[in-house]
């Protein structure tokens, strides 16, 4: 069942693959554009996903990041020549404008991991592996299952331990509650093996399922995702994104067609989930206007 | 398809000298529904576990078990997993996965199915169960009742010929067993799916049966239908230990000596009452006596406009409660599940500390018992899972560790009925073990005031009584006693005073009686059927008939 549109839509193949690239890509970057764009991208992205929970992150995470960046880089590295202040050491534009780009960087790098989390659920993520790593995904689900419970079993425990006068904190009673729920589990489990084995676990290799099946339209976009990063990978190791900051500013970069292209081809790169997202709820809503 | 035949089956564990099944013969036909009862230790479980093939308990056996020309042992693995299902008595633990979606391929996955095929099969089976509106969510999330519907389905996905049922309900209220045993006969009228269960609970299911196997120390005691078998035991109450888990409307029967056919629901029940009274007979109706008005007493527990909830932004659980309780009495707090039963006990005990509302205890504020003052001797409670008071290798263990002398442990262990247990490891017990056991130790806490949440769960019929002397006991010695319960059966025989929790509000205690009487359809079913002689306040089917005896209905 879905509810999404854009990436959350299509196979989870295509979400991963961009994921995947836009982190590396963003991550091996040290480039004042390319951050920004990425950091845009993410932002807008992670704004259309969780809406006001994802101003809350960013402010919360990403702009401390940011700023905390800039304040050490400005404040440890002395190098560049344009010296704004002094503040024991001079503090110069160069390092200052290399901190938020560093800062920059990794906050854009936590907001896509914060998208992905959104789009990504952990469902999606064995139906992507499941085949590959039929017994790990087995021990992932079972331990996305046990997790919960046991953190509520736990809370059980110590309130009926307070209930029979063995309550209150300490490291033994700690050490107590925690006997209790694991001699429980343990003894849980083997009943659980019992249901496994009757459902004919163990018999033969195990083949999972629940994966969803590529359509025409996830190949297409998958096949998009991937020239784009093919594309720029190659335009990144040829250094069609690199950039100095020291000794100064304006930088020694390339202001060539091909490097216009190529920051051309990341912008909208970083920008394409929330063009297919919208795009997707823009004819939803045209949909409804015609009937 | 094909029947399964059981000849002459003696069954011993490794290493025991007693047989635990005894030369047990016995067909379930083709598409039959066969419901195994006996008392807890009669065998029943083991039993049950014979009929799947990878649970087969390790021991020294003799005679056969077929199913249509195969040793059910010698069945290829893949089509035993195939064509028997099977489902447990604990809904949490057989689950696997941590969604209901994946939980229902698990099998399918586990034989290796194509995903088209796979998916087909869920499909139908999600259909079958209707269970559409709970498909994606996680397995913690779902109600006792839908994880076990959840297992059910997933042994239906495989399509398998036979169901074996270890005491699917034993954990379930009575609204989600009904659930339960609705889809099962579905299963078995529909589709035609064989069905072997073990139950003791039996008011629900004992009539639907096709053949009745009781079963006494590992021996069949008794074979039939359920009209004959009923019919047959019911002349003869005190021989047979499951006499208290029989249906009301047969326990009538037999106690008023009837004739002819002997009735098993609440409806033909009714019938039969109606045929006693005789046409034209005026009911006069005893008026309810008037509850003896207790001389004041002091208060021992109680909330004043409580309201209490788990999580600053979710909804209160308790929505102003008000509830007073005295001391020498036993309340039963009903109501379903979800209602805030659980929740209020856990109020009353100090572990859920309300946001808006007072607590009294033995008239003094709760918040004025520093120091864990409240547990020493004033308060204890029976959480709703035993095992969660259980950290030591034995039984004895977990009683010593509760500070009584040894003559009192000895004394509470006999009085409960686990001396034979005490050198066991508390999980090496089965549910209704468990249950008494960790009775035992909130006994031990010697307090005025008895917290018990869901204490019946997993007891059988006999024990209950047991259960409910031991608690006449304790009140008699002014014990104050608090129960939150789903067995409305125990309440309406047991209980001094009852009421109902309801979106987060209780109602005010009433005699049990009264309260009863002032009921519709949440009542035993022995009120239900005493009702069509306009009997509205009788509780128990021994008062039903001693009125009916002594023609109490006639002018």
């Amino acid at each position: 069942m879905n509810s999404g549109f854009g990436l959350q839509r299509y196979h989870a193949a295509a979400a991963f693959m961009f994921f995947a690239a836009v982190i590396i890509l963003t991550a091996v970057t040290v480039h004042p554009a390319y951050a920004a764009v990425s950091l845009i991208g993410a932002f807008f992205y992670c704004i259309i996903l969780k809406k006001g929970a994802a101003v809350k992150f960013f402010l919360l995470f990403a702009l401390p990041v940011i700023i905390l960046f800039t304040l050490v880089n400005a404040l440890s590295v002395s190098s560049g020549v344009t010296i704004l202040f002094y503040l024991y050491n001079p503090v110069t534009l160069e390092s200052i404008i290399n901190g938020l780009t560093l800062g920059g960087v990794i906050a854009a790098v936590l907001l896509w991991f914060y998208a992905y989390g959104a789009v990504i659920s952990p469902h999606r993520f064995l139906g992507l592996f499941g085949r590959v790593l039929p017994k790990t995904a087995l021990v992932l689900t079972m331990s996305a299952g046990l997790f919960p419970r046991y953190k509520r079993r736990l809370k059980e425990v110590k309130r009926a331990q307070i209930l029979i006068g063995k309550g209150g904190g300490g490291i033994k009673k700690g050490y107590r509650n925690l006997a209790a729920l694991l001699s429980w589990s343990l003894c849980d489990g083997l009943e659980t093996a019992a249901s496994m084995r009757a459902r004919g676990y163990g018999l033969k290799t195990r083949k999972p399922l629940t994966f969803k099946k590529m359509r025409a339209s996830d190949i297409a976009v998958l096949s998009i995702l991937t020239a784009f990063a093919a594309f720029l990978t190659a335009a990144f190791i040829a250094g069609a994104a690199s950039f100095t900051f020291y000794p100064s500013l304006p930088p020694s970069a390339d202001y060539s067609l091909f490097a216009a292209a190529v920051f051309a081809a990341f912008a909208l790169f970083c920008l394409l989930p929330v063009i297919l997202h919208t795009e997707e709820v823009l004819r939803w809503r045209t949909s409804l206007l015609k009937i | 398809m094909a029947d399964i035949v059981v000849k002459n089956l003696s069954f011993a564990y490794a290493g025991a000298a007693q047989n635990a099944l005894h030369n047990i013969s016995f067909t379930a036909a083709e598409g039959t529904l066969t419901l195994l009862c006996g008392a807890t230790g009669s065998g029943k479980s083991t039993l049950l576990r014979h009929f799947v093939k990878e649970l087969t308990p390790h021991g020294k056996r003799t005679g056969t078990l077929r199913y249509g020309d195969t040793e059910i042992v010698q069945l290829e693995p893949l089509k035993a997993a195939q064509k028997f299902g099977l489902v447990m008595q604990n809904p949490d633990n057989q689950i696997v996965t941590d969604n209901v979606f994946s939980e229902l391929f698990f099998g399918l996955e586990n034989l290796g199915f194509s995903a088209a095929e796979a998916h087909r099969r869920v499909a139908e089976t999600v259909g079958f169960f209707g269970m559409e509106s709970y498909l994606h969510k996680a397995i913690d999330s779902l109600s006792g009742g839908q994880k076990q519907l959840v297992n059910l389905a997933a042994a239906l996905a495989l399509r398998p010929e036979v169901l074996i049922l270890d005491e699917p309900t034993a954990q379930l209220d009575p609204v989600a067993s009904a659930d339960f045993i609705a889809a099962l006969l579905r299963i078995n009228r529909e589709l035609g799916v064989t069905v072997i269960l073990c139950e003791h609970r039996l008011e629900q299911i004992f009539a639907h049966a096709d053949q009745v196997v009781l079963l006494d120390k590992g021996q069949i005691a008794a074979l039939g239908t359920p009209r004959e078998l009923a019919a047959e035991l019911m002349r003869e109450p005190q021989l047979n230990k499951m006499y208290p888990a029989f249906p009301a409307a047969a326990r009538l029967f037999g106690a008023v000596g009837g004739k002819g056919e002997c009735p098993l629901s609440v409806r033909e029940g009714r019938a039969f009452v109606q045929a006693f009274v005789k046409s034209g007979a005026e009911i006069h109706s005893a008026i309810p006596p008037k509850p003896a008005t207790t001389p004041p007493q002091k208060p021992s527990v109680r909330l004043k406009n409580v309201y209490f909830r788990y999580e600053s932004k979710g909804l209160d659980i308790l929505n102003g409660a008000d509830f007073t309780v005295y001391p020498g009495e036993i309340t039963c707090i009903l109501g379903g599940n979800g209602s805030g039963k659980s929740t209020a006990l856990g109020v009353m005990g100090g572990v859920n500390c309300p946001h808006i509302g007072k607590i009294e205890i033995l008239e003094k504020n709760i918040k004025a018992y520093k120091g864990g003052s409240l547990y020493k001797g004033i308060l204890a409670g029976l959480p709703q899972n035993p095992e969660t008071l259980f950290t030591r290798e034995t039984a004895r263990l977990e009683l010593e560790e509760m500070g009584g002398d040894t003559s009192e442990t000895q004394r509470i262990a006999q009085l409960l009925e686990i001396s034979d247990l005490l050198p066991m490891h508390p999980l090496d017990l089965s549910g209704g073990e468990r249950q008494k056991l960790a009775f035992a130790k909130v006994l031990l806490c010697n307090a005025q005031i008895y917290l018990l949440d869901e204490p019946l769960k997993g007891l059988d019929s006999r024990y209950k009584q047991v259960f409910g002397a031991v608690l006449k006991q304790l009140k008699d010695a002014g014990k104050t006693l608090i129960l939150a319960t789903h067995d409305i059966e125990f309440a309406a025989l047991n209980a001094d005073k009852c009421c109902i929790c309801f979106n987060g509000e209780l109602s005010a205690p009433l005699a049990a009686k009264e309260f009863f009487a002032g009921n519709y359809f949440y009542t035993p079913a022995i009120n239900r059927i005493a009702r069509a002689a306009g009997f509205n306040e009788v509780l128990s089917v021994e008062e039903l008939a001693a009125k009916l005896r002594r023609k109490e209905f006639t002018v």
